[in-house]
């Protein structure tokens, strides 16, 4: 292992927030404006800034960790786990409130594409300006001038002042800009998802060449396929503090599984079951949902292997000619696809007592999105057909992935199903692009 | 520490360290002098977008000092029969109004710049006193170009010496080597002398009072917006404490040193003195005295500044 470019020691950052007063009616509303300066003066003579609540809130604490040269650092957690906060602190935009953070290296920050972008100048003005502010030396600008316009593809407006562009051409610009920053360690906030398709493509593209060129990068983003695609290692963060370090794969799992507001159970006692069908009888006692090592775990990424565990008992007596059936429905009750024993194994079960069944499904290619099982255990002995059916057994959940490899996944709208095609493509579009 | 498997970096000079603020955040002078090209672009965007979409454009930096002198002539030279220290009023009043003008429209950008840029400083790490300073630069073009008409000026009153009549001034004022001696009449009767290689440690002066003050109110005005409110008032007043429309001749002899401690009112004076050789007063104590007032605020600003500086992108 290299040395450090990036240690965080027990980093935090503490803000005041008001307590918003409950204005109940005009004149009291009157009455707070009419005394407002004076209430705000007198907390000024003790020193405490007006308005300022006596409300303490961290929006980070404790955050350690360390990135090593060279690599490629992500950061991950939902909206307000303090992931903004931490990128703030460490380019030097707001000062924490304790802890100490190093960095070697020439430091380049992204956090937002165009800033500092005026709209009565002109594209060219703007490339020095926008370039100039994310520490660029001019002379550097100058040297990539041509590349940073050719790369945006507004070369023939590139004299125009940049409030005749459309957003879009504005974007491309300032992201040209950006990719052609050339710093030791870069510090990056969701910048990926700008523009349009064509060109996320590209930017992606630009972004695995940085990220191949031994730079430090940290990168804050809410995209999990370029996370789990660029990054070495990815901190996970959780109402401000380090939930987890670890392989992206680990991490983007952690997240998805805090993210959901009801924590999907991986395990599922079936005996007292609501969705049991009327006449079953109670045979079903367990479904479990495992990953590929076996270890509970009800969200699987997109291509990801999933197994289902059925436990059944139907007591002393052998009964014959069985099946068990595993239907996966989505939220519409839509159902994908059929997992059968007595189809997919050309076998009957014979059952006695307590038993396990496991279907192994490699290469889950779900669309990502929340799937219910449906378990049916049949037999063709007895009067009927049922033994025992519960819809709605266990949810499970299929997450993004960068299942194609291209750095992006599908939108829901695609389908429930993402498949592995093969494209040929006529030469010429290598020539031409 | 070194290893040999990162071999395509060398080990880097540069360290950041990112702590807690201290109660004396160090100035950090060098980080500025790194980042000179974004001062100067700074400084430059501000004057390309100042007159854009405007039909008078530049004259504006003309225009406004001419019609105020006309007005303070009317006003104080005619009716208020103000003394102006033997030089005609217009003419003094414009030789102070460019000192002050270059401070007050100095102060009244840089006080706004942090807020105007939240953007930028929510999203982007720089010294952010680039923007004060290159707020108040920025009004330097707007000076030269009123310091010009100042010429138009002098060729005026030269041609209005008493002994010259009104024919000769119209064949003089078509006469290129008559303005030149013109020049000369003036540097005769009002004394340029040698004092006006003075101006540019006097221009120094008035960039950093205005840098000064705008270091506190700039930053005060980011938890205050009460400064915004404040600022028009606040010059108003100061307008009549600044030796601008009288000369400090005029003041009682115990307040005169006194005035000193308003930063601009060396300047301002100094200015009178270096370009019409006003010398009633020597500005050298009074410049002494407001030049280190200046210094003080400018010390004591910049301090507060980069003190407050860590708070900006919160509250800003």
């Amino acid at each position: 292992m290299g040395e450090n470019a990036i240690e965080v020691h027990g980093l935090g950052k503490k803000f005041y927030i008001g307590q918003a007063e409950k204005e109940t009616d005009v004149l009291k509303t009157v009455m707070n404006v009419v005394t407002g300066p004076f209430r705000r003066m007198a907390s000024l003579m003790r020193n405490q800034l007006p308005e300022a609540a006596d409300v303490e809130f961290w929006a980070m604490r404790d955050v350690s960790f360390e990135v090593k040269r060279g690599e490629v650092f992500g950061v991950i957690g939902r909206n307000g786990a303090g992931k903004s906060t931490l990128l703030k602190t460490l380019t030097g935009i707001s000062a924490p409130s304790e802890g100490v953070a190093r960095i070697y290296g020439r430091i380049g920050s992204l956090l937002e594409v165009g800033t500092g972008f005026h709209p009565e100048l002109t594209g060219r003005e703007n490339v020095f300006m926008n370039g100039t502010l994310l520490g660029m030396k001019t002379a550097e600008i100058r040297k990539h001038f041509d590349e940073i316009v050719a790369f945006s593809g507004v070369e023939q407006f590139i004299d125009t002042p940049v409030k005749r562009f459309s957003s879009g051409m504005q974007v491309r610009l300032a992201f040209s800009v950006a990719a052609h920053l050339d710093p030791e360690v870069l510090l990056v906030d969701e910048v990926l998802s700008v523009g349009d398709a064509e060109f996320r493509r590209r930017s992606m593209g630009k972004m695995q060449e940085v990220t191949g060129q031994g730079r430090t990068v940290l990168l804050v983003s809410h995209n999990m396929p370029s996370i789990q695609n660029l990054c070495n290692r990815v901190m996970l963060m959780d109402a401000g503090r380090v939930a987890l370090i670890d392989e992206p794969a680990k991490a983007i799992n952690e997240y998805l599984k805090r993210t959901h507001s009801a924590p999907t159970d991986a395990s599922v006692d079936l005996r007292q079951h609501e969705g049991r069908i009327d006449g079953s009888t109670p045979t079903l006692t367990r479904i479990r949902i495992l990953n590929a090592a076996g270890e509970e775990e009800s969200a699987l990424p997109v291509g990801g292997t999933v197994k289902f565990e059925v436990t059944l008992d139907v007591g002393e007596e052998v009964i014959r000619n069985a099946w068990l059936v595993i239907a996966v429905t989505d939220t519409d009750d839509v159902r994908v696809t059929t997992l059968r024993t007595l189809n997919q194994t050309a076998q009957t079960l014979t059952l006695q007592g307590e038993q396990k069944y496991v279907c192994t499904w490699p290469d889950c290619n779900l669309a990502p999105g929340e799937y219910f099982l449906e378990i049916r255990l049949m037999t063709s002995m007895k009067n009927g057909k049922l033994l025992d059916a519960i819809s709605r057994a266990i949810a499970f959940e299929v997450f993004p992935s960068d299942y194609f490899g291209a750095g992006r996944g599908m939108r829901k709208g695609n389908g429930l199903i993402w498949v592995k095609a093969q494209w040929e493509f006529d030469p010429t579009t290598l020539a031409i692009s | 520490m070194t290893d040999s498997s990162i071999p395509q970096r060398p080990t880097t000079q540069y360290v950041k360290v990112i702590e807690p603020p201290k109660t004396f955040q160090p100035l950090n002078l060098g980080e500025l002098w790194q980042q000179r090209e974004l001062l100067f672009l700074f400084t430059l965007r501000d004057v390309k977008i100042r007159y854009k979409q405007t039909v008078l454009g530049l004259l504006w930096a003309v225009i406004q000092p001419f019609v105020t002198m006309i007005v303070f002539s009317f006003v104080f030279g005619r009716i208020a029969r103000m003394p102006s220290d033997g030089i005609p009023y217009p003419l003094f009043s414009y030789v102070g109004l460019l000192p002050w003008n270059f401070f007050s429209n100095g102060l009244n950008k840089a006080s706004t710049v942090l807020v105007m840029n939240s953007q930028m400083i929510r999203k982007i790490y720089f010294p952010r006193l680039i923007l004060p300073i290159s707020a108040i630069l920025s009004g330097m073009v707007d000076f030269l170009i009123s310091f010009a008409m100042l010429g138009v000026l002098y060729v005026y009153y030269a041609v209005n010496t008493p002994n010259v009549t009104a024919g000769l001034k119209a064949y003089a004022l078509t006469n290129p080597a008559f303005v030149e001696s013109a020049f000369k009449t003036v540097t005769a009767n009002y004394e340029i002398t040698a004092n006006i290689i003075w101006l540019p440690v006097l221009l120094l002066l008035a960039f950093l009072s205005a840098l000064a003050v705008s270091l506190w109110l700039s930053a005060l005005n980011v938890a205050f917006r009460d400064v915004g409110y404040a600022l028009n008032f606040f010059l108003r007043m100061l307008l009549y404490l600044t030796p601008v429309i009288y000369p400090v001749s005029a003041l009682p002899e115990g307040l005169r040193l006194l005035s000193g401690l308003n930063p601009i009112t060396g300047v301002v004076e100094g200015f009178r003195w270096a370009m019409l050789g006003v010398d009633t007063t020597p500005p050298g104590p009074l410049l002494l005295i407001s030049t280190t007032a200046t210094l003080v605020l400018l010390v004591s600003g910049a301090f507060y500044f980069r003190k407050a500086e860590a708070t900006f992108a919160d509250l800003v």
